[in-house]
């Protein structure tokens, strides 16, 4: 046996060799091989991904969501991986929570790896996330319509599995669209992964916010009128166009066919207006002062043989002054009235009116409609366009046409887009009013007015749509049905246009109806006249800002506070304060928006509230931004969307 | 005062093993950190997902299409024209 030193000095050699063993073989790991042992343990411990960027939300003129993105997953399943204890909870999960029948469920549990495509939201995926070998994924995002099919023609939809992109979707899809970042993925010994706050590239960026100009409760008011009137007049297809003459804003738009199609033909379908184009040829005689409202022409008592063919009326008249042939809607009349002008000088009305012309509104395919050049014109076309064919219009460019004689002679372009707003709150684009041109003179526009005021109230073609309390102004049209090569007998096209109020008009209507096939009610005075009323109605007892109800209130208030004495107001009234406040509450009827910038959000919060406003807010810290901007003046009960952000207090 | 090699040896060993039990904790409260932002962030989802389909039911459970036809059940009926007065309030006065 070796002396203790010996052994003493055989371990400490033994140590000193297998330490310089392990720092040889740290060398070498740390100098030699460290960068490629640091990626494959970086690898087997991380993962990277694209992070998807949140596509912007679209909400209507009041904030009130439209679209919005949502997580979508899909659902895995390994069915030997359910333990067999489970096996009859995942199968009535998959059932219940997906949506699936239970062949589906018993198909995929079949194979080695299932696999259900949805796409599932994150709360219908939730409970399966419990069961092993149920493994939710998540997939895109996918867009979500809180109102169901509420203007799903206008908003369109996304590309996704090979459909096409269409609607507002499309056309600011890249406004929409999101800078997408990258996500760092750390696993743990199990495998399961997370998130990790490291990241090696830049966050997500997220889409842009669309502020609509249309109003939901006002187009749900024409949707459901619309919907109404195919079946109640047994029409073939419809449209409706509510457009804010002053602004050009389009507050509801609406196409539906009786078989549920709802693409917008509003704006892509062209047809021929009928009478309610009578009132551009008035304009041009009136402007060009071959005519005046009370010059008068024989309408030969409903029936006159031309050179060319015979024109009827509906009603036998017999001398018409030129504001009754508007009233009555007299071909007979119109045309000899029409036969005063030149073909330039009436193909140039049109023209200014913007028939034949895209409006230019933000929606994919805009029909131009058709207005042909004089030189392309036969003998008998101005007569023709005089009574609304052998020229073409959408609905939209006649609401845009009848908006200028709203607007005292200014045409405005339509629009659909209010604003766009980062997601951080700040505001890349605000809509302006933008005037076209100048079609007629203010002075003629009123006379226009007052004309079309008399279809509906001077015992014209359009008193079905008169209302008592209120006054509207409009015209209406029924022309034959164009198809295979000529008119399809006994099918019309049904319309009516009108200004609301009359006098100082808030709102034009378009009311379109297809072929209605219900018995004695084939006219625009039978059909979409009463549709016109109703819609009127309806928008007035609703509780909506795209009306502005000061001008139609009656200062009833006042004259209870003067006199001191009570009014008797009808059993059956009901009274529509609007906008409905307390009396000790804040005074007006519309609040400036205060300047919140610089505040905390409490602060802000407590500001806004106290006034009577909602805050819709984006992000967090100190306010920077408010739309709308501070001072501008806005009803009560409006939301005003507050952008914060904490990079003052860091500072 | 000379510390003997054992010393040394045990000094160094309990110093490499705090590290090491540092670096493992950090790493578990690392992963436990990531579980509850992962757990978050899916709650988050899931609200998210429960709020847009709530919206939507109020929203359908509250449209013309659903209360005209139950409300004209009832016998109730949409106002005309005649029956609405829109009143102009005045402002109260101030002292």
């Amino acid at each position: 046996m070796a002396k203790p030193v010996v052994r003493l000095g055989a371990v400490q050699l033994a140590f000193a060799i297998g330490a310089a063993i392990i720092l040889v073989r740290a060398a070498q790991v740390q100098l030699i091989s460290g960068a490629r042992y640091a990626t494959d343990a970086e690898s087997e411990r991380t993962e990277h991904r694209t992070q998807e960027a949140r596509r912007g939300f679209i909400y209507d003129r009041n904030g009130e969501i439209l679209v919005e993105s949502v997580d979508h997953y899909h659902v895995a399943v390994t069915a030997s991986v359910i333990p067999d204890s489970m096996r009859g909870e995942a199968v009535q999960l998959l059932i219940e929570d997906l949506g699936l029948s239970r062949t589906q469920v018993n198909r995929q549990l079949r194979r080695t790896n299932g696999y259900f495509r949805g796409p599932f939201t994150s709360a219908q995926v939730q409970r399966l996330r419990s069961i092993p070998g149920i493994r939710p994924r998540a997939g895109e995002q996918g867009r979500f319509h809180p109102n169901g099919r509420l203007a799903e023609a206008i908003l369109g939809r996304t590309a996704a599995d090979g459909v096409k992109a269409d609607g507002l979707e499309l056309v600011f899809d890249t406004v929409l669209t999101g800078v997408p970042g990258s996500k760092v993925l750390r696993k743990d010994p199990s495998g399961r992964t997370y998130e990790s706050p490291a990241r090696f590239g830049p966050h997500a960026t997220p889409g842009h916010d669309l502020y609509l100009t249309l109003d939901v409760a006002l187009q749900e008011i024409v949707e459901y009128a619309l919907d109404d009137a195919l079946q109640r007049f047994d029409a073939e297809r419809g449209d409706v166009v509510v457009l804010d003459p002053q602004s050009g804003e389009i507050l509801a738009l609406a196409s539906r066919t009786i078989d549920g199609d709802v693409t917008a033909k509003a704006v892509t379908d062209p047809f021929e207006p009928g009478s309610t184009a009578k009132v551009f040829t008035a304009a041009a005689l009136l402007t060009g002062g071959q005519a005046g409202w009370s010059d008068s022409v024989w309408a030969e008592m409903g029936e006159w043989k031309t050179e060319h063919r015979t024109i009827k009326d509906e009603e036998p008249h017999g001398y018409l002054t030129l504001a009754q042939v508007i009233e009555q809607s007299s071909n007979i009349g119109i045309v000899k009235f029409a036969r005063r002008l030149e073909s330039r000088q009436q193909y140039l009305m049109l023209r200014d009116f913007g028939l034949g012309a895209r409006t230019g509104i933000e929606y994919p395919s805009e029909s131009d409609g058709v207005l042909n050049r004089p030189h392309k014109w036969s003998g008998i076309s101005g007569e023709s366009m005089a009574m609304g064919y052998e020229l073409s219009v959408t609905p939209l460019q006649l609401a845009q046409a009848y908006a200028a004689i709203a607007n005292d002679g200014l045409m405005m372009r339509p629009t659909l887009i209010r604003s766009i707003v980062s997601a951080e709150g700040e505001i890349l684009y605000r809509h302006r009013p933008e005037p076209v041109r100048r079609v007629v003179s203010a002075e003629l526009a009123r006379e226009l007015r007052q004309a079309l005021r008399g279809v509906v109230y001077g015992g014209g073609t359009g008193e079905k749509a008169a209302l008592e309390g209120y006054e509207v102004a409009g015209k209406t049209g029924t022309a034959k049905r164009a198809g295979g090569g000529g008119y399809v007998e006994g099918a019309f096209i049904a319309s009516f246009t009108s200004l609301f109020p009359a006098d100082d008009p808030q709102i034009v209507t378009v009311v379109k109806l297809d072929n209605p096939k219900a018995a004695h009610f084939r006219f625009g005075s039978t059909t979409a006249a009463p549709v016109t009323k109703a819609v009127l109605e309806r928008l007035l007892a609703a509780e909506t800002g795209a009306l502005d109800r000061a001008p139609l209130a009656r200062p009833v208030a006042s004259e209870l506070g003067s006199n001191g004495q009570s009014r008797t107001i009808p059993a059956t009234s009901v009274i529509v304060a609007w906008p409905d406040r307390d009396s000790d509450g804040p005074a007006g009827d519309s609040c400036s928006v205060p300047d919140v910038r610089g505040l905390s959000l409490r602060a802000a919060a407590r500001q806004l509230h106290e006034l009577g406003l909602r805050m819709q807010l984006t992000g967090w810290g100190i306010v920077r931004t408010t739309d709308p901007l501070a001072g501008t003046v806005v009803p009560q009960g409006a939301t005003v969307r507050v952008g914060a952000d904490d990079s003052g207090t860091r500072r | 005062m000379r510390v003997k090699g054992r010393i040394w040896l045990v000094g160094w060993l309990v110093f490499a093993l705090a590290v090491l039990a540092w670096v493992i904790t950090r790493d578990m409260a690392g992963y436990a950190a990531a579980r509850q932002l992962d757990t978050l962030r899916t709650r988050k989802s899931v609200l998210q997902a429960e709020r847009a389909e709530l919206i939507g039911r109020i929203n359908r459970a509250a449209s013309r299409a659903v209360l005209v036809p139950r409300a004209e059940g009832l016998g109730l009926r949409q106002s005309v024209d005649s029956q609405i007065v829109i009143l102009r309030v005045t402002e109260p006065e101030r002292n």
